[in-house]
């Protein structure tokens, strides 16, 4: 018998009473052996981060291990001193973590990463050899600063660092979530690969089935602390017995599945852009000549790759970016391409955008009630109205944003764009930070409110199904060029 | 490492805010205390050591070091915090409105902010004495906008990374101008970095001031000031030791904790 990982009736708790709702891991219990890998969904909050944690012998401030006994690679990594931890990372255990932008020192070349893990047994030839295993040409990127990769690349050299010193265990938190469809895939296939070949044991957590599906033999299903559904991973997939089990899978976008049903649209344009051109620095085309039209009532979507120019688009219909050249302009022809500063306040407030990450685009200092009011001036009775539009309750007025999850905080933000009434909402990346059972539930939300206020909606997003499930027409934007527009239903 | 340690106030914490607490305490209520009036002369006990009628001895002027101690801090004080605030209030403002309105704006207050660090504020202080005397509200104001250039500094670098956020473009985008954006979204998120900031300079306006009192341009004698107390007892610092190193661990003690907390937070 050969285990690397094993978890006996875990219990890890937050020390202070307060957080105290669940256990943050109840009676975990689980084996991992050579050559077996192991996926873990769950949503956020669902402790599959904490678990990984554990599994490195990490406890983060706050918790602390309330009974169980874990062992990695024949050391309880919980027990030993930070010298041990040390000694074991990177040859036994090895992480990748999730923002890997983070990742890598950015004054440091590839190279020099190589030479921090391997120390004095760095050798060129191992470097390059370890790139090319992670499918990349090796000899090409030891020289290159991390800004000088991209992010599929990047993921790929820290695969690669993490595996240069071949450890018994490899822990993947969120592999693909920073990479666009196509990317993603190519990494999760080396992945796989690689793990067939070098033999280890591997953890993949994810909110992604299909990241899962596509590495792992095993699946876990995690919900509130504890294992909830266990199998291969087919099986799960296939015939899941547990409800959350199954929700989760349900809200997992289909093809040919409409979230949304178009309705009456209007033929007059809310928003009309004639060849609008942005240009960065000297002649860094972000967008070239793209034509954009919006009616009233209609939901547009956009779609492409990241740094195609999607969120640029939008930046420039609200007036956050001027356009280089071209016009764009309103229903009544007013000119939008002058400056938010010089817009009249009916103008500004007819056109909302709702941005990607509700982390950011709430003020942590200020509860929902001063953020939703501060601009708006609306009464309670208003906000109240607001909130339950987008399905939330007068009890969160009084909440500050750390106080309320992803999925709630992008509802406030989409609450707070409702509350000027405009005519046209833009909405940038509105789920991808958030769990797939909860960006169903903010699609239909949206679905709802678009069908009883009849605004113009503009969505832009680089997942394909969930644009296509939702929008009446699609725009496809490439290099900063248009290249495609069509209606949503034929996909 | 900071996932393992405990959750506690640091000791040093505990100390700084003791020894604040005590500073503030004897400069409230050193009047009230019925010492030897600091004033009184008496050539009969000059320079005297430490005895029960003189705790701390007595100067060359046979004055009560320990009264004059505990008095010396006032004048610094009081001084001092006018002059913070009025730096605050000039660094804040100058700082974040360079921020907000960016372009040649930004350029022009940036270099005039420059232009301020770069004038060797202890000469200019002494040119601003000789020529309007030992005014404290001249002095406060001139102290104050001395010291505005850092805190001016990072309240424009910490309001620069917020213009970034989302929530404050949302806030343009909700029809926010400069000063409402300012106040709501900006201020309340850039204070703890800023005050720290102010919090150093305050620090370093104690000691600005007791220089200036030092060489003679602080407060006017009798009155009591550690720089003055310091300069004063300089000539006889080998008969009484004491009257120097007194007022010498009040500043440094307030100095150190001021210092401490700052680096707590």
């Amino acid at each position: 018998m050969n285990n690397i990982l094993s978890f006996d009736q875990v219990c890890v708790e937050a020390s202070s009473a307060k957080d105290a709702e669940f256990p943050i891991l109840d009676s975990i219990s689980l084996n991992l052996q050579q050559g077996e890998s192991l996926g873990i969904v769950g949503g956020s909050g669902s402790g599959k981060s904490t678990l990984l944690r554990v599994a490195m012998g990490i406890l983060a401030r706050g918790l602390s291990l309330a009974s169980g006994t874990v062992v990695t690679a024949g050391v309880d990594l919980l027990k030993v001193g930070p010298e041990m931890r040390q000694k074991m990372y990177g040859n036994k255990i090895a992480l990748v973590p999730q923002s890997i932008g983070e990742a890598l020192s950015p004054h440091r070349t590839i190279e020099g990463h190589f030479r921090d893990t391997l120390g004095s047994a760095a050798s060129i030839e191992k470097m390059v050899d370890a790139l090319v295993d992670s499918g990349l040409e090796g000899s090409k990127f030891l020289h290159r600063f991390p800004h000088q990769v991209s992010g599929g690349e990047r993921q790929r050299i820290l695969i690669a660092l993490a595996l240069v010193r071949s450890p018994e265990l490899l822990l993947l938190d969120e592999p693909t979530s920073a990479l666009d469809r196509d990317v993603a895939a190519e990494v999760l296939a080396t992945i796989s690969r690689l793990q067939v070949k070098r033999r280890f044991a591997l953890i993949c957590v994810s909110h992604d089935f299909e990241v899962v599906r596509r590495t792992c033999g095993q699946l876990a299903v995690m919900n509130n602390g504890r294992i909830v559904e266990r199998g291969p991973t087919d099986h799960v997939l296939t015939k899941p017995t547990d409800s959350y089990t199954k929700a989760l899978l349900d809200s997992i976008p289909k093809p040919n599945h409409r979230i949304r049903e178009s309705h009456s649209i209007g033929s007059h344009s809310v928003i009309s852009a004639n060849k609008i051109s942005v240009i960065r620095g000297t002649k860094n085309r972000v967008l070239d000549s793209v034509d954009f039209k919006v009616r009233q009532g209609e939901v547009v979507g956009v779609i492409g790759q990241s740094g195609s120019g999607k969120s640029t688009l939008l930046s420039v219909i609200c007036g956050l970016v001027s356009p280089s050249s071209g016009s764009i302009c309103n229903e009544d022809g007013f000119d939008l391409s002058i400056p938010l500063a010089k817009r009249p306040s009916n103008i500004t407030s007819a056109i909302q955008l709702v941005f990607q990450n509700p982390d950011d685009s709430l003020n942590p200092k200020r509860t929902v009630q001063q953020s939703l009011s501060r601009y708006s001036g609306a009464t309670v009775s208003q906000l109240i109205q607001v909130l339950e539009s987008v399905e939330l309750t007068s009890t969160f007025l009084s909440r500050y944003p750390s106080e309320m999850s992803g999925g709630e905080k992008q509802r406030v933000a989409i609450a707070r764009a409702l509350l000027t009434q405009p005519k046209i909402l833009l909405l940038d990346e509105v789920t991808s930070a958030l769990d797939v059972n909860i960006q169903a539930a903010v699609f239909q939300m949206l679905a709802k409110v678009q069908q009883s206020t009849k605004m113009a909606m503009v969505i832009v997003s680089h997942d394909l199904e969930l644009v296509a499930s939702f929008a009446d027409r699609l725009v496809v934007l490439k290099d900063g060029l248009a290249t495609e527009h069509g209606s949503a239903q034929i996909r | 490492m900071k996932f393992f340690t405990k959750d506690k106030t640091p000791r040093g914490k505990i100390l700084a805010y003791c020894v604040l607490v005590f500073h503030g305490a004897i400069a409230l209520l050193a009047p009230v205390l019925h010492l030897t009036p600091t004033d009184e002369q008496d050539a009969t006990t000059m320079l005297q050591g430490i005895s029960f009628d003189h705790w701390l001895g007595t100067d060359g002027l046979g004055r009560d070091v320990f009264s004059r101690v505990l008095h010396g801090g006032r004048p610094s004080l009081v001084i001092a915090l006018v002059a913070t605030a009025i730096a605050a209030m000039i660094g804040v403002s100058l700082g974040s409105f360079a921020a907000l309105a960016g372009g040649w704006i930004d350029e022009a207050l940036s270099r005039l902010i420059d232009f301020l660090l770069a004038v060797p504020t202890l000469i200019l202080l002494l040119l601003i004495a000789s020529f309007f005397g030992q005014d404290p509200v001249i002095l406060s104001l001139t102290l104050g906008l001395m010291y505005a250039p850092p805190i001016a500094r990072v309240s424009r670098a910490s309001t620069q990374i917020l213009l970034a956020r989302d929530f404050v473009r949302v806030a343009r985008l909700q029809g926010g101008n400069g000063l409402t954006i300012l106040v709501n979204e900006i201020l309340p998120n850039i204070w703890q970095v800023v005050f720290n900031e102010i919090a150093m300079q305050f620090t370093w306006i104690i000691l600005a001031f007791s220089s200036l009192s030092f060489l003679g341009l602080g407060v006017t004698p009798p009155t009591p000031e550690w720089g003055l107390m310091i300069a004063e007892a300089r000539s006889y610092m080998t008969i009484n030791p004491v009257s120097v190193i007194a007022p010498i661990c009040m500043l440094a003690s307030l100095v150190l904790a001021v210092q401490a907390l700052v680096d707590h937070e």
